[in-house]
């Protein structure tokens, strides 16, 4: 039985285990000679065959046998609780055995030394101890036993012990030599015999047995591999977030390779410090030893040439650029793999074990596995991030853009109002209308400005700016005073419920305003004249909820799902009323960063319902 | 580090909406401001009764300002195309010597009434029409506006071309020098950062024409150069291929 | 008898269409619009028209592509063969959004319109142009 090393994520290991089982067994076996003694007592007394000793002995023996059970039944309880060896599992099964042998011995004694009937019980004890213990031990024992009863048989002969035969079993004479000798070497023949054929049989069992245990073990230990390698793929194909990444390499690492940490270092730009990336299992105050320089750790250096390098005991390693740390934080044996890029390390990844470990093919295989898929994470994550960059560039240029055609417009629409208010000459009606079109046209494209950058200008922003509170009721108040004149103009009626109190939430009061502002504007916008706009506060504890209905020219079915993608206009629409198509993506927008809720409801003819729900912590 | 290809599937994903977003914008931005540019001329034309001879004047100059628009437009759009690599493949008939007479009369105005010399040094041996992209021309017509006004009032502007390389696709070798203010070079680099514009405002921030006119030359496969001209102002380097396009590009 | 010709406007700015109406009436053109392709197509045969004028995006990117197509390609759609010689001028801002030099392929079996102008246009190029066209 060699000691193993394979991974086990609970318990024992299956060889210390099975010991320990084995031992257990022992022990319930025990009691039944327990039960059988105290049986045995009550049968002799009841049936009057007459023990040779008062009964009272024997049950004090059973008794012994009961207390010395109890006692290794906590220490196996005890030996459980502690990673021991096998050797000392060995120990633990020979006591028990040299225990009982001497149990046995008396009991022997006192049921008529070489003539008792009990003799028979050293034959299963020599079974179990041939079963339970490898062939020399077993056969130790047997001589033990063969010798005790020997000794036994000699002093009753002698008559230094008193021979107490048991009726019915009186056929011996213990001072009669040549019988006791040939019961003897009956007895001694036996015992060597049970020994050897229980021995042999359950040899082959144990190595069957153990032959299994490592086979299931090393199975599942190439499922866990494989699939801690899919994970991981699949950690890198679906997160561009490369720290997230590369923690899950390491802890996933850590548990397959049944390790005690592991860890990421990715070169610097220079390409000359091997910099920390991700840890799993290891102290601040050794992950904050320094850089690794590679120049210093010959280990990472060979590693940074293309090879998996293994140190099996960092106290006798001298490639090792931090040793004394290395085993002040328990670290043993150590792998580093080169985590490879079309053929270049961009760093290492090295797994660290708390016990001495020589690392298979197989182990330095999986390694270089996980390494390549870490370095294949770090490119998409670096090309995504540079796409970012490119992005965020693109967006900053288009909102300067966007920010310089402001003036131009804006002198564009005062020119043609000047126009159109007769500064320079007489306009008639008719001229007047047309350049009043055009007024408004780039009224309009200023519109569209404001809202592109509106909309520009929220990129970026993960949350709603928590600038203070905010009294949504009063939001919706200003709104409504806003559209008050147009409402009139259009004959359009505004019904408001709104809550007595305020209604307070954190955030900004013109991002609410946009939300409100543009849900309202819209509904009097696509409203005909003489029809009705209601709008609606309710608020509770936790969440408020703005209902906006209009009787409107309302949103076709096939446009309900689009109404929020950005420039999207839906026919009526834009036969209806002028708009630039990006007030409701805005609102959505803003409401998902409040991380409320928007819904549209609504019939072509009749009229929409805009509802909007936002929590107020 | 790679460069994704603009046209990566991967990528799609992440620039698509932003793309869309934009070139959705320059759309409806420049249709209104078309039909704008259209309801001007339709009423200087009359349709709706005379006009004065003021409005008429003031109509043209809001025309211009709206037409200067639509031109920035269409530059902001080439330039994030360019930049993407989405510019389309075009190629018209360049002939390098109309090219440069067009261009001298373009500025012509303007240096008259600022008392600016103008000088085109052109070589006999310019190569004869080719096909071009059209943002040849439109580069260096945008480039020439800017020079004009960055020279100084009674300053030189003195343009020197050669040609380098033979066979079917020579480039153009022009030096265009410029009196006034001598910038540093650093500064002068500053005009091509997109988002430092504001600040380098001061003499070469033309709206983004400089920038435009560099992204050109080098989609093209030329460059575009800004270098101080030692005791006397700022000189601009431009290399420009021409002949057939869309022979070195897919 | 060019006086009496009927345009036909396919575009989704009103403004425009407006402007256009004017421009093109004043001129002594009978004149009729639509605000999308299938507005267009609906009402093409009732309107019979001379020219079309016809923008590109309008409910959607190339609504205006399709149009043409279904006006031009008279294997598919036999019933439009009377269209054939109805001229169909493009006039629209996207030039180079559809990666498609217009000019070029102005009467090329790819895009078989018959004359495109980019916007802005001047009302009297507009005016030339379709008078060049239904003259050819």
């Amino acid at each position: 039985m060699q000691t193993e090393d394979r991974p086990t994520p609970v318990k024992l290991p299956p060889v210390e285990e099975e010991l320990a089982q084995r031992c257990a067994w022992l022990i319930r076996l025990r009691w039944l000679a327990v039960a059988g003694v105290f049986l045995g007592a009550l049968a002799a007394w009841l049936l009057a065959t007459g023990l040779p000793v008062p009964h009272v002995a024997f049950c004090v023996c059973g008794g012994l046998i009961l207390a010395y059970n109890l006692l290794f039944l906590q220490i196996l309880r005890h030996l459980r609780r502690q990673e021991i060896s096998t050797v000392a599992w060995g120990r633990f099964a020979s006591a028990q055995f040299l225990t009982d042998w001497v149990a046995l011995g008396v009991l022997v004694h006192l049921t008529g030394g070489i003539a008792s009937p009990l003799l028979f019980f050293f034959v299963f004890h020599a079974i179990l101890a041939s079963i339970l213990l490898p062939p020399r031990p077993a056969y130790g024992h047997a001589t033990f036993g063969v010798l005790l009863v020997g000794l036994l048989a000699l002093l009753e002969g002698a008559g230094l012990l008193p021979h107490r035969p048991m009726e019915g079993f009186e056929g011996i004479d213990p001072r009669d030599l040549r019988a006791v000798a040939t019961r003897f070497l009956f007895f001694a023949t036996a015992i060597v015999f049970a020994t050897h054929l229980a021995g042999s049989i359950a040899r082959r069992l144990w190595a069957r047995t153990m032959e299994l245990t490592r086979m299931k073990d090393s199975v599942e230990a190439a499922f866990h591999r494989t699939r801690t390698l899919y994970d991981i793929a699949r950690a890198v194909n679906s997160s561009l977030d490369l720290s997230q990444v590369l923690n899950t390499i390491v802890a996933r690492t850590t548990v397959a390779m049944d390790g005690k940490a592991c860890s990421i270092r990715l070169l610097d730009e220079e390409g000359r410090l091997l910099k920390l990336s991700a840890a799993y299992g290891l102290s601040d105050s050794y992950l904050q030893k320094g850089d690794v320089d590679p120049a210093r750790s010959p280990v990472d250096q060979s590693a940074m040439t293309g090879w998996a390098v293994q140190v099996p005991d960092v106290a006798e390693a001298t490639a090792f650029q931090y040793p004394v740390e290395a085993l002040r934080e328990g670290i043993r044996s150590v792998v580093v793999a080169p985590m490879l890029l079309r053929g270049t390390a961009i760093g290492v990844l090295r797994l660290y074990t708390a016990r001495r470990r020589e690392f298979s093919d197989e182990d330095v295989g999986f390694l270089m596995a996980i390494a390549s898929q870490g370095a294949a994470a770090i490119e998409n994550a670096r090309a995504f991030h540079h796409l970012e960059e490119l992005e965020e560039a693109k967006a900053k240029f288009v909102f300067l853009v966007l920010h310089q055609l402001k003036t131009p417009v804006a002198s564009l629409r005062s020119s043609l109002s000047i126009l159109e208010e007769g500064f320079l000459d007489e306009v008639d009606e008719r001229k007047k209308a047309l350049v009043a079109r055009m007024v408004r046209r780039v009224g309009g494209l200023q519109d569209l400005l404001h809202d592109l950058m509106a909309l520009g200008s929220m990129k970026g922003r993960v949350t709603g700016r928590a600038k203070g509170t905010v009294d949504l009721s009063a939001v919706v108040r200003e709104v409504l005073d806003k559209v008050q004149s147009e409402a009139e103009r259009k004959r359009i009626g505004i019904d408001a419920v709104l809550p007595d109190g305020p209604v307070t939430m954190s955030g900004d009061a013109d991002d609410l305003d946009k939300v409100v502002g543009n849900l309202v504007e819209n509904a009097v916008k696509y409203t005909p004249d003489g029809g009705r706009v209601s709008v609606t506060l309710v608020a509770d504890q936790s969440r408020a909820r703005l209902v906006c209905r209009d009787t409107g020219i309302g949103i076709g079915e096939e446009a309900l799902g689009r109404v929020f993608d950005e420039f999207y206009r839906a026919g009526n629409a834009k036969q209806f009323a002028e708009g630039t198509g990006l007030g409701l993506s805005l609102v959505k927008r803003l409401v998902d960063l409040y991380h409320g809720d928007i819904r549209v409801a609504s019939k072509v003819g009749e009229g929409s319902t805009f509802t909007v729900e936002l929590p107020l912590e | 580090m790679r460069r994704p290809a603009p046209d990566d599937p991967s990528i799609e994903g992440v620039t698509a909406p932003e793309n869309r977003l934009i070139n959705h914008f320059f759309h409806d931005f420049k249709g209104g401001l078309s039909t704008v540019i259209m309801c001007m001329d339709a009423l200087r034309e009359g349709i709706e009764g005379p006009v004065s001879q003021d409005q008429d004047r003031w109509l043209e100059k809001a025309e211009r300002n709206c037409q200067h628009l639509v031109s920035l437009i269409d530059d902001f759009r080439d330039l994030t195309r360019m930049e993407d690599g989405s510019y389309p493949p075009e190629a018209e008939p360049v002939d390098p010597a109309a090219m440069f007479e067009q261009l001298s009369q373009n500025v012509a105005d303007e240096a008259a009434r600022r008392r600016i010399r103008t000088a085109f040094d052109l070589p006999d041996g310019l190569p004869g029409p080719r096909m071009a992209s059209p943002l040849v021309g439109r580069s260096l017509t945008r480039m020439y506006g800017v020079l004009v006004d960055c020279t100084r009032t009674g300053g030189l502007l003195l343009t020197t071309v050669h040609v380098q390389g033979t066979g079917p696709r020579p480039e153009l070798v022009i030096r265009i020098e410029s009196e006034g203010v001598e910038s540093d070079a650093a500064l002068l680099e500053s005009v091509f950062d997109k988002l430092s514009q504001a600040g380098a405002g001061l003499q070469w921030g033309r709206g983004y024409t400089l920038l435009f006119c560099r992204t050109a030359a080098r989609y093209l496969g030329g460059d575009l150069v800004l270098s101080p001209w030692p005791g006397r102002g700022t000189r601009v380097d431009v290399r420009l291929p021409l002949g057939p396009p869309g022979q070195d590009r897919g | 008898m060019e006086g009496k010709a009927k345009i036909f406007m396919v575009d989704d700015d009103t403004d425009l269409v407006d402007i256009v109406r004017s421009v093109l009436e004043a001129a002594g053109y009978e004149f009729a619009s639509a605000a999308s392709a299938t507005e267009a197509l609906d009402i093409v045969d009732t309107v019979a028209p001379d020219l079309i004028i016809l923008d590109v995006m309008m409910e959607d990117l190339v609504a205006g592509f399709r149009v043409v197509n279904q006006l031009r390609n008279f294997d598919a759609f036999p019933q439009n063969r009377k269209y054939e010689k109805v001229p169909i001028l493009m006039m629209t801002s996207i030039q180079q959004q559809t990666r498609m030099k217009f000019s070029q392929d102005a009467g090329s079996r790819l895009l078989p319109i018959d004359a495109f102008l980019e916007k802005p246009v001047k009302p009297r190029a507009l005016l030339q142009k379709i008078s060049e066209l239904l003259n050819r």
